[in-house]
């Protein structure tokens, strides 16, 4: 009797620990949760693009309110693989980015502002030679050669980059396309026809309407920008010198396009908002470079779930073989959300939403070595501080994403 | 979960179907045959007198604690310091928190005062741990906010026990000692806020509580451990009541670390598990009856020297 019941223990306990315990491994990189806070009341963090490091961590860049100036100063932060923080630079002389983090061999390059003479400078935030991109005391933030008042967008595009201004009297946009170096190939001029004095200075200062600037290319040797041009705020199609070919109208300032991207078969994926702020998502939009139109008569998938005027990030991704575009927001109940949709269809393959309880907004997306993504956002801790968030999904997770 | 049920059950009946077929074999003999077998065994202590099994209920309370073995937190200070890396670590309760648990309990008096001893229990087993946030500037202005976190995890358990009883007379002290496995079959999670916002002009906390959600995705189905406790048992008449202790000393990791980050609402207010293994003490009373018995004149069980 005695030794059945030892038998059938024996054999059965450990048996049935191990197949539990043997699988609860992880590894710590794959995926984790971090929230970046600082216990200063008055201190405030707001996320706009995040990209991996050669050393499998992430750099962050962001603005944070300025003491100097009304301007947000330039904000950068480097965490480790697993999300763990390394350093953090906060700039006292460049404000305002207005571009991601490009990347330029293993530094990354972005466009800010100059908080005293209010022109752009391209940025370099530098690694130490040699070495992975880990800077202990600060960040060696070195001006390139380029001087224009009032920027408001910049992007990469093949072999250089394309900057946006607004001119002294502000009453003329301006168009940059410059070198990898930072030189000026060509510049073209838009006439606004009126002075946006306040309404260029309360969006820089984030005191008032913050309108989607943007700059991209079609793909077809052309470009676009998306700015104030002949009393509206427009999306501009130039050819390869900076002439411009058409122009899809938004309504006056109220309403146009938020953001745009080319992908392929001739068309772009965009997002619009309407006069009252509701959002519009077009993952397959045939728009004409060529002909004029308007914003709002472009049709697509209508989402009120979307905080009004929101900021949309799109990018252009293959995840599990699939090619597929993913759009980046952020909801009216405090959530951040990722679509993505097929690029050949449009079709909707999945979304996921991040973040409960607190309000979230989305700051930036990327894809990851291992397959996964890192997004990062802005999370209002305690209802009210804006902290830096950072979560990173798995493979897996990206694979139920696009419906896999 | 319904593989698990499967098994478990099949368990159970395999131990009753053990435990009651000494029994039904007993009652099946003829009358003769058991004084028979009662006279050879009475003068030479043969293997029917010296052993009892004990069959029985038993219930009572369970403290629980967790203990991290690794730390874990969502929150990261970008001041580096030697204060600011302890911020955030979790402040765990001691055995603060009871419940209760209930089962069944098998013994096997297999010779003279030791016995092993099966005791299938349904345990349900609370703790929690505490943390603070604050953030202060000019003007007095500063915000606290604590947290209190409770999770309740219940388990089936299967305890598998060396007893050995100290005395043989009504009152019997014993002491026991063993392993354990548990099973988990649900796990509850909730957090109480505490907020004192002076910026906003408050002088006294404010209070909210969470919903209770379920949280067993984020715990092992596993907890094993070893286990040691006493306690006393009275006869009366053919009836043993007993009250005794238990600790049990789980070792395992409870948390499960694949799935440590899965949960938003968890993560969103900046909460995540440690590495930790649970620490618990059972007090119970228990009520057993013995399944054999000598068929003489007076009813009375067998009683092992």
């Amino acid at each position: 009797m005695l030794r059945k019941i030892c038998i059938f223990f024996l054999i059965f306990l450990p048996f049935l620990s191990a197949c539990d315990l043997k699988d609860n491994v992880s590894e710590p990189t794959l995926s984790f949760v971090k929230i970046y806070d600082n216990n200063d009341f008055s201190k405030a963090f707001t996320p706009l693009d995040i990209k991996q490091t050669a050393d499998s961590g992430f750099v962050i860049l962001g603005r944070t309110p300025s003491d100097k100036s009304s301007f947000y100063s330039v904000y950068l932060m480097k965490v480790a693989r697993d999300g763990a923080f390394q350093w953090e630079h906060t700039s006292d002389i460049y404000v305002n980015p207005i571009s991601d983090l490009l990347v330029d061999g293993n530094d990354f390059v972005f466009f800010a502002t100059n908080r005293t003479t209010l022109t752009a400078n391209l940025l370099r935030a530098e690694q130490t030679p040699g070495t992975v991109f880990e800077v202990p005391t600060t960040v060696r933030i070195q001006d390139d050669e380029v001087e224009y008042k009032y920027p408001l967008a910049a992007g990469a595009i093949t072999g250089g980059y394309l900057l946006q201004t607004l001119d002294e009297n502000f009453s003329t946009t301006r168009l940059f396309k410059l070198s990898a170096n930072g030189s000026a190939n060509w510049s073209t001029g838009f006439d606004i026809f009126e002075s946006l004095e306040e309404k260029t200075i309360n969006h820089l200062t984030r005191r008032g309407q913050i309108f989607p600037f943007f700059v991209g290319e079609t793909g077809n040797s052309g470009y676009f920008f998306n700015g104030f041009n002949n009393f509206t705020l427009s999306m501009t199609f130039v050819d390869a010198n900076g002439k411009q070919t058409a122009e899809l109208k938004g309504e006056e300032y109220q309403s146009g396009v938020s953001n745009a991207l080319a992908i392929a078969g001739g068309k772009m994926a965009m997002a619009r908002y309407k006069g009252d702020g509701e959002n519009v998502l077009l993952p397959q939009a045939t728009v004409n470079p060529a002909q004029d139109g308007t914003a709002q008569k472009l049709v697509g998938n209508d989402l009120p779930e979307l905080n009004k005027f929101a900021r949309i990030i799109i990018k252009k991704a293959t995840i599990a073989g699939k090619n597929v575009v993913l759009y980046g927001t952020d909801t009216k109940n405090g959530q951040m959300v990722i679509f993505a949709y097929d690029e050949a269809t449009g079709n909707l393959l999945g979304s996921r939403y991040i973040g409960s309880n607190n309000t979230f907004q989305m700051g930036g997306f990327t894809l990851t070595q291992d397959e996964g993504m890192a997004i990062s956002g802005a999370i209002f801790v305690a209802g009210r501080f804006s902290r830096i968030c950072l979560f990173k999904l798995t493979k897996s997770d990206l694979e139920k994403l696009v419906g896999i | 979960m319904k593989k698990t049920f499967i098994l478990i059950f099949l368990l159970l009946l395999g131990f009753t179907e053990m435990a009651f077929a000494q029994r039904k074999a007993n009652r099946s003999s003829k009358i003769v045959s058991q004084r028979q077998k009662a006279k050879r065994a009475g003068a030479d202590g043969g293997s029917f007198a010296n052993s009892q099994i004990w069959l029985g209920l038993k219930g009572g309370l369970t403290f629980a604690r967790v203990t991290p073995t690794e730390r874990y937190s969502v929150f990261t200070n970008t001041i580096v310091t030697e204060e600011t890396a302890k911020l955030y670590d979790k402040e765990y309760d001691t055995f603060g928190k009871n419940a209760f648990q209930f089962g069944m309990v098998f013994y096997y008096n297999f010779y003279s005062i030791f016995s092993i001893s099966f005791q299938p229990t349904y345990s349900v087993l609370n703790a929690g741990y505490k943390t603070e946030y604050s953030w202060s500037g000019q003007a007095n202005n500063s915000v606290t906010l604590s947290q209190k976190h409770k999770f309740q995890l219940n388990y089936l358990e299967l305890p598998l026990l060396l007893r050995a009883d100290l005395m043989k007379t009504r009152f019997r002290p014993f002491v026991q000692g063993g392993i354990f496995y548990g099973r988990i079959l649900k796990a509850e999670k909730s957090v109480d806020f505490t907020s004192l916002d002076n910026a906003s002009g408050a002088v006294d906390p404010i209070e909210n509580t969470s919903p209770t959600i379920g949280a067993s995705e984020l715990f092992t189905k596993t907890n094993w451990g070893f286990g040691f406790g006493g306690g006393i048992n009275y006869d009366l008449g053919n009836t043993r009541l007993g009250l005794e202790a238990m600790y049990k000393l789980g070792q395992n990791n409870i948390t499960n670390q694949k799935n440590r980050f899965t949960d938003d609402r968890l993560t969103s207010i900046g909460d995540v598990l440690d590495n930790m293994k649970m620490q618990h003490l059972e007090i119970s009373f228990s009520i057993v009856f013995p399944m054999k018995f000598l068929e003489t004149g007076s009813f009375k069980r067998v009683s092992p020297r």
